[in-house]
């Protein structure tokens, strides 16, 4: 399969439910000035055309289709991809925040099918409650991309592209079953409708005891200090998810489509080794709703969108200050969170001559919260932006200019965006140099505004934060490899921490500022043997520029100065297999130079073989050396060596 | 919370030379401080947690511990109490600082006993309003006596002022403030507000900004020490007599919570933020400080720090463990012991006995735990 990226058809590809394989005719809307050619093999996308809204921004595209058959989680998934950061609270369903180019959870943009999956309360979305074989894509955007994203992309985004709709009628069906009594069950079908629309459906059931095995040291200042087994404690995980999409093509210039996602979860509060919360739960249900239309006018389209998102959140048992209590006990906590957002948007795209094509959005929606210690509150939001693409020199070089002008509650704020790309040589035309340059801002969020519950104080007087970035790199992409490297530097300002409120108690202040200087480097190949070889390596510098003596110039915490992932893949009709290496240098644990967590290194393997039919049976092992030493967060041990069988059909 | 216990054990040390004493009793494995109904609780359907905020060294060989009585959500639910135990033996003295209307003395946390060890000074640092509205009971500090388990005297503190850390010179009490960089004074002899007595005679303002509390205070000959306990944490040098800045603040780490005077007369910082002790030297003109002269890269929440001729001892809450150091070690100052006091037990003061034996108060499981540097938690 070719695919053409026509310059004129992207107007119908702006929310990136339409992703580029998509085999629903298109909606034709003007004609095509430039084209381009890509090999069928995902994997080799054209990183600068990775992203639907992010065109020339400095982007990866991961095959969830593909991870999903090996059993993957989302945050796994993400872990191909450079420039990325995970933070987990411990093993299998334990929360796992993603943060891009050392930007911060809170400030990398998660998006699925368009809709941002951060609430208004919180900031970070816990990849741990996306289901992944739900999927059809992850596009990893990084930069300062409000301009082209939306608001809150400091670091860049991740779009989560949902499954899409076939031609004919297909289905699928996963399980697994692994250490720890971890087990996922998955399904998923599509069926056309009539002549020209379709629905699918997927559902996604997991469930993990959770119950690993680890090492810690009871004296760690002691020289040789030994390590003693320890077992992990209270933190179980149960989910469920479901995804419905609808779409249909009455006209050959006219598209309808409907999204639901739904996910259900419930799961042990484990705490800090050291300081555990045996008893603590935290239960969570969250969806999302969206429809969009399009229409073609003449040589225009036009579109318009809304959704609504909404999740409930309880924590029962878990006290302030390393301890929790037997939930439903006399005097035991139990705090309760529900937030709401809702937004429509309509935007328009025409041509501007037979080399420019302009898009102008305008939307605007409404946030709620209401929860036990954040109390009610209501905002409104409100946004308006102008895209523009222009392709000169035959199509050789892009600029992609946009600005966007959010308001959030009393926030208001532009973001200002360009990238630019160029193929200077014609006949190399997957050879490109590309540029950008952005700047945005992160709204407070209704937690950092209102959250007052024990050590954690409210501050109202919050401003939004900003980030300004810039980055160039160079991509080569043909029928076998697909490369990309790239350097860039971002400024953070006013960045919202939480400051010592005396004497015990923290609150947010906008006093960070920070700066990152960067490097990553992507490469994809197929090699003989129906061998392919991935790599994706990430340099960071993350220094603190706040103004204190104790601070100033310091590594921020938690940004690992370097990441390796290596991986080796093959894959036939009969046999499947791969091998990979993740590996994380030393890195800061606070932002004094005093306290590092060591650089440590995982390995994980995987074969399946074609059984009977369409049905696959396979092993994993993932951490393969059982290295049981290993932390993510302090004292949030990870898993030793995990064993998972799985057996999948697609029919 | 003052430090100047460890002024007394030098002093008292230095003096007996220590080849004629009878060997401290070692302490038992854990005696369990009051809680529940022995707190003494204003309603019993919100029960205060027993959690001690900090500790002194009684002449009597008592340790004495202050309890917040603070429930979960840091709000007062019962009077103040200073609890006296022989670590030894477990016996257990209760003093209640709340008087006849049960509010005199809340959220009682720093302690320092008087250089003869027979009377001790608790701070009261009443109610965290965090903005609500001010409640002015419960602030200032109680004097209690050693011998009898009774309280003496009790003082108010000034008008928006939340007393947390206390230290006595000569001629003063100094107490620190929760939630500035206030320190206020009172004559040693009546009582009587001096600092921030009236609007003529204002509270002592450290020269830091930001965020912050007076979270130790330490008298070392003429001088007076104090911590601006922030992110960014300072020491300042005041005259012990009359409360005048000497010199500039200095960086010494991050939320510095605890001063103890050593052996060769330097002063230790425990920064609680970034889990590293300073060592400060007093000079002709003021003072020098070495930044991260130890840094516990492996543990959280440094809490107190003590001295004892040329040990250290500390309390790392957030890994559960108590370190003793020596300073003067060969190669530097080195971590010569550790030991693990238990997981969800959050070790926060210690209180060595004797150079091998120490106690600590556990602000979780509401406990005094004696620890055996030569073998491990007794």
């Amino acid at each position: 399969m070719v695919l053409s990226c026509a310059f004129g058809a992207r107007g119908q590809e702006a929310q990136g439910s339409t992703a580029a394989t998509s085999t629903i005719p298109t909606v034709t809307a003007a004609t095509t000035a430039a084209e381009f050619t890509f090999p069928e093999v995902e994997i080799l996308t054209d990183p600068l055309e990775a992203s639907r809204k992010a065109r020339a921004a400095q982007s990866s595209v991961i095959d969830a289709q593909k991870f999903a058959q090996e059993g993957r989680t989302v945050a796994e998934m993400l872990a191909t991809a450079p420039g990325v950061v995970l933070h987990a609270n411990g093993g299998p369903m334990q929360e796992t925040t993603v943060s891009l180019r050392g930007a911060s959870a809170d400030e990398s943009l998660v998006l699925l099918d368009g809709i941002p999956l951060q609430g208004p309360g919180g900031g970070t979305v816990d990849m741990s409650t996306i289901p992944s074989t739900l999927l059809e894509r992850i596009v990893v955007s990084r930069g300062v991309l409000g301009a082209q994203l939306g608001a809150g992309a400091l670091g860049g985004a991740i779009e989560l592209l949902p499954r899409e709709i076939g031609t004919s009628t297909h289905g699928g069906a996963l399980v697994s079953f692994g250490s720890w009594l971890t087990m996922e069950a998955a399904a998923d079908v599509t069926a056309p409708i009539g002549n020209s629309g379709g629905v699918t459906a997927a559902v996604q059931l997991d469930r993990s005891s959770g119950d690993f095995g680890f090492a810690r040291q009871l004296t760690p200042e002691q020289p040789d200090s030994p390590f003693y087994a320890d077992t992990r404690q209270n933190a179980d995980g149960k989910r469920g998810a479901a995804l419905v999409r609808f779409e249909d093509r009455p006209t050959a210039a006219t598209r309808f489509s409907l999204l639901f996602e739904g996910t259900a979860g419930e799961r042990g509060l484990p705490g800090p080794v050291g300081n555990t919360t045996p008893h603590a739960r935290a239960q969570d249900q969250g969806g999302v709703f969206g429809g969009q239309v399009q229409v073609g006018l003449a040589d225009t389209v036009l579109s318009a969108r809304a959704w609504v998102r909404g999740a409930r959140v309880v924590i029962d048992g878990l006290i302030q200050g390393f301890a929790d209590c037997v939930p439903g006990s006399p005097g035991c906590p139990r705090t309760e969170s529900h937030t709401v957002a809702t937004h429509g948007e309509a935007e328009w795209g025409l041509p501007l001559g037979a080399h420019q094509w302009l898009s102008v959005l305008a939307g605007g929606g409404e946030e709620w919260e209401v929860g036990d210690t954040t109390g009610r509150h209501r905002r409104t939001t409100a946004t308006g932006a102008v895209t523009d693409e222009v392709k000169l020199l035959t199509g050789r070089l892009e600029l992609h200019p946009s600005v966007r002008l959010d308001r959030v509650g009393d926030d208001t704020a532009l973001s200002p965006g360009l990238n630019v790309a160029v193929r200077p040589v014609r006949a190399l035309p997957g050879f490109a140099l590309r540029a950008g340059v952005g700047d945005t801002f992160r709204a407070p969020t209704f937690s950092e505004l209102y959250l007052d519950q024990g050590a954690t104080a409210p501050n109202p007087n919050l401003s939004p934060e900003r980030a300004t970035s810039v980055d160039a790199g160079v991509s080569y992409v043909d029928e076998r490899v697909s490369l990309s490297a790239g350097g860039f530097a971002t400024f953070y300002r006013d960045l919202i921490l939480y400051d010592l409120y005396p004497p015990a108690r923290t609150k947010p202040f906008n006093a960070g500022a920070a700066r990152m200087l960067g490097a990553e480097v992507q490469g994809v190949a197929k090699l003989p043997l129906g061998l392919t070889g991935s790599l994706a390596y990430s340099f960071l510098d993350a220094r603190s520029e706040v103004d204190t003596e104790s601070e100033r110039g310091q590594q921020l915490p938690y940004r690992p100065p370097h990441r390796l992932f290596l991986r080796l893949a093959h894959q036939s009709d009969r046999v499947e297999g791969f091998a990979e290496l993740i590996f994380t240098s030393a890195t800061p644990r606070n932002v004094f130079g005093t306290s590092t967590l060591r650089a440590q290194a995982s390995v994980n393997a995987g074969a399946f073989v074609r059984a009977i039919g369409p049905l696959w049976l396979g092993a994993e092992v993932r951490n393969a050396f059982d290295d049981l030493t290993q932390q993510d967060l302090f004292q949030y041990p990870l898993p030793g060596i995990q064993f998972t069988a799985l057996a999948r059909a697609r029919l | 919370m003052s430090r100047i216990v460890p002024v007394v054990l030098v002093a008292l040390a230095a003096a007996c030379g220590g080849s004629d004493l009878q060997p401290v009793p070692p302490p038992l494995a854990s005696t369990a401080l009051p809680s529940g109904a022995d707190l003494n609780p204003y309603n019993a359907a919100s029960p205060a947690l027993s959690k001690p905020q900090g500790m002194a060294l009684g002449a009597d060989g008592r340790a004495w511990i202050a309890l917040t009585n603070l429930d979960a959500n840091y709000s007062v639910a019962a009077p103040g109490m200073l609890v006296g135990v022989v670590p030894s033996t477990g016996v257990t003295t209760k003093v209640g600082l709340g008087g006849t209307g049960g509010h005199d003395c809340t959220n009682s946390g720093g302690v320092v006993a008087d250089a003869a060890g027979t009377s001790l000074f608790v701070t009261c640092t009443g109610t965290y309003n965090f903005g609500g509205t001010p409640e002015l009971r419960g602030r200032g500090f109680s004097v209690v006596s050693a011998g009898s388990g009774t309280v003496t005297h009790h003082v108010d503190a000034p008008a928006d002022f939340q007393p947390i850390s206390i230290a006595l010179s000569s001629t003063r009490i100094w107490v620190g403030d929760a939630l500035t960089g206030g320190i206020a004074s009172y004559d040693r002899t009546t009582l009587a507000l001096v600092d921030g007595a009236d609007a003529s005679h204002p509270v002592i303002t450290l020269p830091c900004t930001g965020n912050l509390s007076v979270g130790a205070l330490l008298v070392v000959g003429a001088n007076l020490y104090a911590t601006c306990s922030a992110t960014d944490g300072y020491v300042v040098q005041l005259d012990a007599a009359t409360g005048a800045i000497k010199g500039t603040k200095q960086s010494v780490g991050s939320l510095p919570g605890a001063l103890a005077l050593t052996g060769d007369g330097r002063i230790a910082v425990a920064n609680g933020g970034d889990n590293s002790v300073a060592m400060i030297t007093e000079t002709a003109s003021g003072f020098t400080v070495q930044k991260q002269a130890i840094v516990l890269a492996q543990s959280a929440g440094l809490t107190d720090v003590r001295a004892r001729g040329n040990f250290l001892y500390t309390d790392s809450a957030g890994t559960n463990t108590v370190q003793k150091i020596d300073l003067a070690a060969a190669a530097g100052p080195k971590v010569v012991a550790e030991i693990a006091i238990g997981d969800n037990t959050d070790p926060f003061n210690v209180l060595p006995l004797d150079d091998d034996h120490a106690v600590t108060c556990t602000n979780v499981t509401g406990a005094l735990v004696g620890v055996d540097f030569t073998k491990g938690v007794k």
